[in-house]
């Protein structure tokens, strides 16, 4: 286990050079360029919180609705991006895997950090964003926003790590996995309050995963304080158990997945 | 010594798992789990491709492996380079292991040569500042200055080949390992890659190679082991390991050909082989070099008339692939109400144009009788040997023509 861990490390440029070039190649050709990485978020929320927020009105207090519903999207959608992708790794690096040695936790963390890059931007974007229609104003509690995305790498890499091995023997993962993902995107309070809805969702999403993640994430911009320390320990807890139990699923499987592709 | 290298394999296996039930999908799964299905039989569906093998390579040797396909050579380097997990034993390695296994192995059609010279650098396992120091050189050797900065997926085949040889090879290993696609007879095309290769083999404090061509063993080896399904049959100097093989090939032919024979006998009684051989026109032997006029011979009885009549043959190259194809009709022979009676075939190629290795070959005979009914008959798994060490480019009659049109 802790030999995959040391390879990975040894390998590291690799992912160093496919983030670098992927967002690189992304954005060549393009007139704006990198701005677009800024912009393309930015427009997306924009429109987003327009709809939402003035269009739809639908009984939330305005102000803060826009900051809890974006604050919310963004988190949930860069680890379930991270998932989705995931499912797909060992086959599209089916090439790689039978004719070089790469660590195959190389290849999951190229999708890991590769969407925790985009998740920045669009993070930094979406401040931006926030800054100018005055939504919310700097406060020192922003900084803590470096803890959920610490779990959030482990949290996302071990959840990969299962999902990516899962659907080498099962195909189907490929295909149920974003409609689950979906599901789990309406089901957390990302576009409602948690107290709308019945006692009953609140119970589910104390097993909700990412239930935690967006409150984490979302309290410091939200209400300009810090989150309850209990989610945050219950963050840390099980984003370590998935990581862990997603290294040694694939230190299991490490040498059978060849033969599976 | 310090620096001393070396590779101990002690009781290596690899098995391959064949799986019967593939169950890649959910729903499979659950319909066995229910069903209790157990169409699995375990001890069946294990393929050993290396099976208990223990070898020690000490510093300065040059081992070649050699064996019919599927004997397990290619499995044994991937073994070595770390790609395949051994499922039994220890493999211990001194020295740093770079395999030209494949070329081109991980670049990205859409990044820029530039970039995969990274890309792919990282992958081979070089740090961050071999490639950068060896950036310069990688652009120079592959001829693509003016096209470096352009993705991939713009470049010619040859263009993508010249980039990933130059990635591949800018590193001298200590330790080389080399199949059949890099082996440096296919690449003489260029001298200056064949002058790379054997700037690298001087190198190697270590080789390992793995070839079908008999020739390029015996010019880099001095050491080769015999692999026939997983299992080392020979090891010692590289003369006595090919003398072993190409014993043990002919015996192997000559079982396949007895069980062949009477199985085929039952199946088409019209046409009856009684004779074949295949040697060297110019002595008589079965002695055959590069160049020589080598003649396949037949003799066939047919106990049946029959309205049309076709022969073929097909010989297949050291890597079992199709080089030749020769059937009467394409050659502007027709055979038609062929009476009973014995025939004769000959067929002579003229100056040989196939470098050395075992190459195989088989007869196709294929009759149609006037009652409309097909008869096939197949003499299969034949083999003849070309000695000695030539390349395609001096074998392949050609001519050079270069025109400079403009300035």
């Amino acid at each position: 286990m802790i030999n995959e861990l040391v390879a990975t490390y040894k390998y590291r440029h690799v992912i160093y050079y496919f983030v670098y070039t992927s967002i690189k190649v992304r954005y060549k050709r393009t007139f704006l360029g990198y701005l677009w990485t800024v912009l393309t978020p930015m427009a997306y929320y924009l429109v987003l919180g327009l709809i939402f927020s003035y269009g739809l009105k639908a009984g939330m207090p305005e102000r803060n609705y826009y900051v809890y519903l974006i604050s919310g999207a963004i988190i949930f959608s860069a680890i379930s991006s991270i998932i989705n992708q995931s499912c797909n790794i060992m086959m599209a690096n089916e090439g790689y895997i039978k004719k070089i040695y790469v660590p195959k936790l190389v290849f999951i963390l190229n999708v890991v950090f590769y969407e925790l890059t985009n998740f920045i931007l669009i993070f930094i974007s979406v401040l931006l964003l926030g800054f100018i229609t005055k939504h919310i104003n700097f406060s020192y509690h922003f900084f803590f926003s470096i803890v959920p995305i610490v779990f959030l790498i482990f949290f996302a890499s071990g959840a990969a790590m299962i999902m990516s091995v899962a659907s080498v023997y099962f195909r189907d993962l490929i295909h149920i996995t974003p409609v689950v993902l979906n599901a789990f995107f309406f089901g957390t309070p990302i576009m409602w309050y948690k107290e709308m809805a019945p006692p009953i969702m609140s119970k589910l999403n104390m097993l909700n995963p990412f239930y935690y993640f967006v409150e984490l994430f979302r309290t410091p911009f939200l209400n300009n304080e810090f989150p309850d320390i209990k989610i945050m320990a219950i963050t840390m807890f099980f984003s370590f158990i998935i990581f862990l139990v997603g290294l040694l699923l694939l230190n299991k499987l490490n040498n059978r997945i060849i033969f599976k592709l | 010594m310090k620096n001393e290298c070396f590779i101990k394999i002690e009781n290596l296996s690899l098995v391959y798992e064949l799986y019967y039930d593939k169950t890649n999908t959910l729903k499979e799964y659950f319909a066995n789990l229910f069903k209790k299905r157990n169409y699995i039989d375990k001890s069946k569906d294990k393929l050993y491709a290396l099976n208990n093998i223990s070898l020690t390579i000490n510093h300065g040797e040059r081992l070649g492996i050699i064996g019919l396909n599927g004997a397990g050579k290619s499995t044994l380097l991937k073994v070595l380079s770390g790609i395949l997990k051994p499922t039994y034993g220890k493999v211990y390695i001194k020295g740093s292991v770079q395999p030209l296994i494949e070329v081109g192995a991980g670049f990205n059609p859409e990044f820029s040569g530039r970039e995969n010279i990274y890309l792919n650098g990282a992958m081979l396992g070089f740090t961050k500042k071999e490639i950068f120091e060896k950036e310069k050189d990688i652009i120079e050797f592959s001829e693509l200055q003016d096209f470096i900065d352009v993705p991939i997926k713009y470049y010619s085949t040859g263009m993508v080949v010249r980039l990933a040889f130059s990635i591949a090879t800018i590193i001298k290993p200590e330790i080389l390992l080399l199949d059949e696609m890099l082996s440096a007879g296919d690449l003489s095309f260029i001298s200056k890659a064949r002058q790379r290769m054997d700037e690298i083999l001087r190198h190697a404090k270590i080789l390992v190679i793995a070839s079908h061509d008999l020739g390029l063993i015996d010019s880099l080896a001095s050491r080769t082991i015999v692999l026939d399904h997983g299992v080392i049959l020979f090891d010692g100097n590289t003369q006595d390991a090919i003398a072993f093989f190409k014993d043990y090939v002919e015996k192997k032919v000559h079982e396949k050909r007895d069980v062949d024979e009477k199985k085929d006998f039952e199946e088409s009684p019209f046409i009856d082989v009684q004779n074949f051989h295949c040697r060297n026109i110019l002595n008589s032997s079965i002695n055959i070099y590069p160049d020589d006029d080598v003649e396949f011979y037949l003799k066939f009885k047919l106990n049946e008339e029959f309205q049309e009549f076709f022969i073929n043959l097909v010989i297949q190259d050291p890597t079992s692939n199709n080089v030749v194809h020769f059937r009467n009709d394409y050659s502007g022979i027709i055979l038609k109400n062929l009476t009973k009676g014995v025939y004769e075939v000959t067929i002579i190629i003229k100056r040989i144009p196939f470098k050395s290795g075992i190459y195989s070959y088989y007869y196709r005979l294929f009759g149609k009788r006037h009652d409309d009914r097909l008869m096939t008959k197949d003499v299969a798994n034949l083999k003849f040997e070309i000695q000695g060490e030539k390349h395609h480019s001096d074998l392949i009659k050609h001519e050079w023509k270069i025109i400079n049109l403009e300035n």
